[in-house]
């Protein structure tokens, strides 16, 4: 019996040693990515998409970044101070953070390559994130001081953004305008090679200040169709990628896969728009009279196969100024009732939807806009609203967009920061009319004075009771019907380890240097 | 023969001008701002201001139409709007990929396409000509897409034989069949088809009846006397083809993610970049331009009575 309970302590050690073993983090291995297109550029300055901010995320670093739950934590400042009036922003840097050729960072780079993008020479399409900007200096070798224009309380979150990736001055300037193909920064891993429309490659920098990304390398392939790029995951080829829409039942429901999905909602909405300044949808009663229309539960578990969120709020949840009691407000007043919504398009003066001119629904060419956009025709119909629908592709949707020429359109939005800044100012304050991102030309004096005097403060409790109060004003006067929250879904082999949804964007906001692979 | 030539290479000129003007007219007449495109969903008028100002889009069209003429003399295309890559350099690279792609898939449409329409005249109602006339039929039938996918699930996925698409610097030689069979299923189809019917006629003629009568081997009347006959409106849709498989497939790329020049032209048009558009544009009407010369030589190698003086 003794040596029966010794030998089942034995052999409950050494299964403990052996898991314990198996979950210590492992150096080595190629983290093997896909991406749907070619990344258009690697030079920070110039990225605007998702594919191009994933892999120079690896490369290069900032300030400051977002960690797994939104918090802006440092990078390579190691701390800040702001001054009482929010005008100075002071960066105490690293003395140990390195450029891929060698070089120490300073703070002169971080002088350079904001002033770069602030340069009107570099046409940088993200030169309005430095718009607040009045004058950037280093102090000292490793001091950095941002001055800005007037206060703007989000200004910390948006230093986490790729345009204040910190660039080596002499390789941009040898390279010229061949920096955005053989990019030089002072990150995880280091540009390795790329090869057009088929894969790039960067590999681990072993000097890096964090220590050594626990991969040697990572590759992207360049894979467009989303249906061969899950067969090479399945295949086992890829190590990390998403599902494609018709795949997700079987796959969400296979034990082989199951374990391995994450799922997180992202500071995303997928929205129907209004022109809120072309007849007839200058009529509140039947904007409400549509919202209430749209079947919104069964968008997203029909069509959606519940790979979003019910969406009744314009701030998502996992945003700052998310508040629960708008969302429940707006639920209650604003979901799906087909009675209600008749009784709302008779209060519009149109009573069965007669004299009421068909409406028009617009959306950017692609099937599963398409698909919404008919369950939202067919759910307008069951009020009596008669609307078709008309697609364009994306060049000619954003210049109609820009122009005012769609009375009803479909539309998301993806947070460039974490403040509610970025939703409720960029699209709904009157200054920025268009191309700027109020494609509703919506225009409320309060909402104006409420957003403006928001991004001014510095203290978050005040804040937030602006954005609530604009918010509550924004849905009620529904110049955008939220019908989901995005959310992001990725799918893993058993072999990765240390996978996490970036809050933000999702896959491609991820940085790779903290995931590890087992044996394969 | 070679004044012939310099006379098309001459004729050539006034085609490069038009197809460059045309493209530029149509690109300002669509709507759609390249500017706004590099910019994203949302972006400040300062900005757009300053994107359109470095890449001369404030300028009047016509004086960018000058601009660019002067460039193209050089052999200068520009940059790439949003990507800022020399746009002949992309041209060059993706070429490479698609004359890979299109040299395979025409060696499969002409080798079994033309093959299986000759024995199938020869052989006309017969089981073979039966079963290849429905194979042909199908062929021309089926979406590449369609024919794509199924390849990669047989060879690729289910028998792990061939990669699941990628490019032979990835993969080596084997990476170029199943893409090149997909490619080349269609116009193996309309090869059939065509080498069929010409040489049915051809057989059916008076001289060919003669040369039986006279006891010439069948061997012979069909492979000396038929066949460069029939062979005419074969080669004739062979340039058109060869045009067609060296300007691009998308669609075959887009599946087997092959980074060839169709995937750049539809990008550069979705982008609304104005260098790629053009350049891409131009280099297409050189390759059809090149190809067309060439069938057109050809004719006098398979028939002696065609003369180019």
């Amino acid at each position: 019996m003794r040596r029966f309970i010794i030998i089942l302590i034995l052999t409950f050690l050494v299964s403990l040693l052996g898991s314990s073993l198996a979950q210590a983090p492992q150096y080595g291995g190629v983290l093997r990515r896909s991406l749907v297109n070619d990344p258009p550029t690697l030079d920070p300055a110039m990225i605007t998409d998702t594919a191009s901010d994933e892999v120079a995320r690896q490369i290069f670093d900032g300030l400051v970044e977002y960690n797994e739950k939104g918090e802006v934590v440092p990078v390579i400042a190691k701390s800040w101070s702001i001054s009482k009036d929010g005008l100075t922003y002071t960066f105490y840097l690293r003395d140990n953070v390195y450029f891929h050729n060698g070089r120490k960072v300073t703070a002169e780079d971080f002088v350079y390559s904001i002033k770069r993008v602030m340069d009107p020479k570099t046409a940088s399409p993200r030169a309005n994130f430095t718009e607040p900007i009045k004058d950037v200096k280093a102090k000292s070798k490793y001091i950095l001081e941002i001055t800005l224009k007037e206060p703007f309380a989000p200004f910390l979150s948006t230093l986490t953004y790729s345009c204040f990736w910190v660039v080596p001055k002499e390789e941009v300037e040898k390279l010229g305008k061949d920096f955005a193909v053989k990019p030089v920064g002072s990150g995880a891993y280091i540009f390795e090679e790329w090869k057009h429309d088929v894969k790039v490659r960067v590999k681990a920098n072993l000097k890096y200040f964090r220590g050594r990304p626990y991969t040697d390398a990572i590759e992207w392939a360049i894979i467009p169709d989303e249906q061969v790029d899950f067969l090479n995951f399945e295949k086992g080829l890829l190590d990390i990628t998403g599902v494609p829409d018709p795949e997700w039942d079987r796959v969400s429901n296979d034990p082989k896969y199951k374990p391995y999905i994450l799922s997180k909602p992202i500071l995303g909405i997928y929205y129907l728009g209004f022109n809120v300044q072309k007849k007839p949808l200058d009529n509140k009663y039947l904007r409400w009279a549509i919202a209430r229309a749209i079947d919104k539960e069964s968008i997203v578990r029909v069509i959606r196969r519940n790979r979003a969120e019910v969406a009744y709020t314009i701030l998502p949840p996992n945003m700052p100024g998310f508040n629960k009691d708008i969302y429940n407000w707006a639920k209650e007043n604003f979901s799906y009732n087909v009675e209600e919504a008749k009784k709302l398009l008779e209060k519009a003066g149109y009573p069965g939807g007669k004299g009421l001119p068909e409406i028009t629904i617009f959306y950017n060419t692609s099937k599963a806009h398409q698909r919404i956009m008919e369950a939202i025709q067919a759910n307008l119909a069951e009020i009596g609203i008669k609307a078709k629908i008309q697609n364009y592709d994306w060049a000619v949707y954003l210049d109609l967009l820009d122009k005012g020429e769609l009375p009803v359109y479909r539309l998301g939005w993806v947070a460039d920061y974490i403040d509610p800044d970025n939703f409720l100012w960029v699209l709904f304050n009157s200054k920025n009319f268009g191309e700027a991102g109020n494609h509703s030309f919506y225009k409320n004096a309060k909402v104006d004075e409420l957003t403006d005097k928001a991004r001014k403060i510095s203290s978050w409790k005040v804040r937030e009771k602006y954005y609530n109060e604009a918010e509550k004003i924004i849905l009620e006067e529904m110049p955008i019907v939220p019908i989901y929250y995005y959310v992001s879904q990725p799918i893993y082999q058993p072999w990765v380890h240390g996978l996490y949804i970036d809050p933000l964007t999702g896959l491609s906001g991820v940085r790779y240097r903290v995931v590890w692979l087992s044996k394969r | 023969m070679y004044r012939y030539f310099i006379r098309r290479i001459i004729q050539a000129i006034p085609v490069f001008l038009g197809v460059s003007l045309i493209t530029f007219a149509l690109f300002f007449i669509a709507p759609g701002d390249p500017a706004r495109l590099i910019a994203g969903q949302r972006a400040d008028p300062e900005v757009l201001a300053l994107i359109r100002k470095a890449w001369g889009l404030d300028q009047p069209w016509w004086i960018q139409y000058f601009l660019f003429l002067g460039r193209i003399i050089r052999l200068d295309f520009g940059r790439s709007f949003k990507t800022n890559i020399p746009v002949l350099e992309s041209i060059l690279e993706r070429f490479q990929a698609t004359a890979i792609l299109a040299l395979f898939s025409f060696i499969i449409a002409i080798g079994i396409g033309v093959t299986a329409g000759i024995i199938s005249a020869v052989k006309q109602y017969s089981a073979f000509d039966y079963i290849a006339m429905i194979i042909a039929l199908l062929g021309v039938s089926a979406p590449v897409y369609w024919v794509g996918i199924i390849l990669l699930l047989i060879f690729g996925f289910n028998l792990g034989w061939l990669p699941l698409g990628g490019y032979i610097s990835e993969y080596g030689l084997k990476a170029v069949i199943l893409p090149a069979i997909a490619l080349g299923t269609r116009p193996a189809a309309y090869f059939a088809r065509l080498a069929r019917s010409s040489m049915l006629e051809v057989i059916r003629q008076e001289y060919i009846i003669t040369a039986r009568s006279k006891g010439v081997p069948e061997k012979l009347v069909i492979f000396k006397h038929a066949l460069r006959n029939a062979l005419i409106p074969v080669v004739t849709y062979a340039g058109m083809v060869v045009g067609d498989l060296l300007t691009g497939a998308v669609l075959t790329e887009t599946i087997f993610a092959w980074p060839g020049l169709g995937r750049l032209t539809v990008q550069g048009i979705l982008d609304r970049d104005l260098p790629v558009i053009q350049g891409t544009v131009i280099f297409i009407a050189f390759i059809y331009i090149i190809a067309n010369l060439i069938v057109d030589l050809s004719y006098a190698l398979i028939d002696p009575r065609i003369r180019y003086e």
